[in-house]
């Protein structure tokens, strides 16, 4: 399967070089292992941090979500049955913890506890990328807040991690039928919305 | 294979960044207290209950290895000490004490409404929640340091010429020495506040005053601002703003504008300014004066056409609709194919 969190920037080795392996430090950080659980968190935060940002582009935002994420990911190491799968399991973890806080952030807009903010599109989107990916981005994130969290998340996961609809499903724990609905509604919405 | 496009959404991620992240989970994966924090938070909370009070000590940890022989802290009746490792606590309204290594603090007050630590070597750190019926001080020495609500640090050190340094990173404080009763120094952020053996007897510059004829604070002759640097607070500001700090953040583009108006960093910072106050402070003024000083200071081009557009957006939300046009047509001339082109021309009515 094609992981997630497997897009640059790449996971942190050791300073010993390649650093002993997911699974190992899976094990030794199940036992109890303070350093292992310091190692995977190296090893894999800025990875996390990146797939965060993509889903919840704010800053403030993102290090709270990578936060819960590792931590709910330590807390429930036991449930994990294949420790090399460390990677694919997080991503899992950081994108339904994204959901949550999205759907909590909405009822608190929704309640006047919040103010409904736009997404920087100018400010998320790198200046370095080609025209074409730009457009394609840009439009993307402009839809975002507009769009329900299936939705987006969903329409993240396929427009800007390029993931197939099966992995979609897979790190949303939702069924293929079900994702292919929450795309078709947002690619539609993408549609129309860069019509000119 | 083509470039995933995720590559070209990515926060900034440096090494202090990643290690904050990490403290705070770490901190938050303790289940409970070692042994001896335990002991420390019962006297503590003894203590406190004992004077009527409600402060305690929580989740404290330890930020040297976190094993191995690495000597660490001793506590004997609320008494701090560190020998290799430095030791941070929480207190329990939030604010975080950090007292460096070969360190010690006595707690001498800790109740709800005044906390009072006294530092007798070595060097603390704190990040003070500001409470407004809660007293915050620091005794080293013979020197009192009353916290407002602030982050600063004290360092003492003894032998034939002591020495106590206060410096603010955010906030102000208040400095009182027994060596000059009744002058209180205000030492603001930025600013360092420094008593030394050649200070014990200082010139008659600043005429003592008594407590009851008291102008407006004012600083002791040993004071010694120092100015941070166009980079530090630029680099300040962005880890504000990532730690969610919006009015954190302006404040430290706001003093960069102020203090180094040259700075090749100054028009992106007012820029930047001008996004904060609009987007999360709500002060349109504010965000107005600070889009337009970034477009006078000659900003990239990328940037001054989102300041411009930014403009006449929050022109339109003043209600302001002469400005507003005007700052439509300035961007519509400079920009007629732009990104915003499209959003610009429906703001400001229909003239």
């Amino acid at each position: 399967m094609k992981e997630l969190l497997s897009h640059s920037p790449q996971p942190q080795p050791t300073r010993s070089g390649a650093g002993p392996s997911d699974a190992a430090l899976v094990l030794a950080a199940r036992a109890g292992e303070e350093w292992a659980r310091e190692a995977l968190f190296r090893r894999y935060a800025r990875l996390a941090l990146g797939l965060a940002y993509r889903i919840l582009p704010r800053d403030a935002d993102v290090d709270d979500l990578v936060q819960d994420s590792f931590l709910a990911a330590f807390e429930r190491l036991d449930r994990l049955s294949n420790p090399q799968a460390f990677q694919a399991w997080l991503s899992s973890i950081v994108v339904r913890t994204a959901g949550k806080r999205l759907r909590r952030r909405r009822l608190q807009i929704r309640l006047g506890l919040l103010r409904s903010e736009p997404i920087d599109v100018d400010q998320v989107v790198s200046r370095s990328a080609p025209p074409d990916v730009a457009v394609e981005l840009r439009a993307v994130y402009g839809l975002l807040e507009k769009l329900s969290v299936e939705e987006r998340i969903a329409l993240v996961l396929r427009r800007v991690e390029r993931l197939e609809i099966p992995e979609i499903a897979e790190q949303m724990g939702l069924s293929s039928s079900t994702v292919k609905r929450r795309l078709n509604a947002a690619e539609a919405r993408l549609e129309r919305a860069v019509e000119p | 294979m083509s470039t995933p496009p995720n590559r070209y959404v990515q926060p900034e991620v440096g090494e202090a960044r990643v290690d904050r992240l990490w403290q705070n989970v770490s901190q938050r994966l303790e289940p409970r207290p070692s042994r001896v924090w335990r002991g420390v938070m019962l006297g503590t909370a003894l203590s406190a209950a004992a004077a009527g009070g409600a402060f305690w000590l929580k989740l404290p940890s330890f930020t040297g290895p976190s094993s191995g022989s690495a000597e660490r802290a001793v506590l004997a009746d609320a008494k701090l000490e560190t020998k290799s490792d430095e030791l941070s606590v929480t207190l329990g309204d939030g604010s975080s004490v950090k007292l460096a290594s070969q360190s010690e603090v006595q707690v001498q007050s800790g109740q709800a409404s005044s906390i009072s630590l006294q530092l007798s070597r070595g060097a603390l750190w704190c990040d003070v929640t500001h409470r407004e019926e809660r007293k915050f001080r620091v005794v080293a020495g013979d020197v009192e340091v009353r916290v407002v609500g602030t982050q600063f640090s004290v360092k003492s050190s003894a032998g034939p010429s002591p020495r106590v340094e206060v410096s603010v990173t955010r906030g102000v404080v208040e400095v009182v020495s027994a060596r000059r009763p009744g002058i209180v120094a205000r030492v603001a952020a930025g600013q360092s506040w420094i008593q030394d053996g050649e200070s014990a007897a200082p010139k008659p510059e600043v005429a003592p005053q008594s407590s009851e004829s008291a102008k407006p604070d004012v600083p002791l002759p040993s004071a010694q601002p120092v100015v941070p640097s166009g980079r530090e607070l630029f680099e300040k500001a962005g880890e504000s703003r990532r730690a969610g700090d919006a009015a954190g953040a302006a404040h430290a583009y706001e003093e960069l504008l102020r203090l180094h108006p040259g700075d090749g960093r100054a028009s992106l910072a007012a820029f930047e300014l001008g996004r904060l106050r609009m987007d999360r402070l709500g002060d349109l003024s504010g965000a107005i004066s600070a889009l337009e000083r970034a477009v006078a200071m000659n900003i990239g081009p990328s940037f001054r056409e989102d300041a411009l557009a930014r403009l006449v957006s929050v022109y339109a939300s003043q209600g302001n609709l002469a400005a507003c046009r005007r700052a439509r047509d300035r961007y519509a001339s400079s920009y007629p194919a732009g990104v915003h082109a499209a959003a610009v021309a429906t703001r400001c009515g229909s003239h």
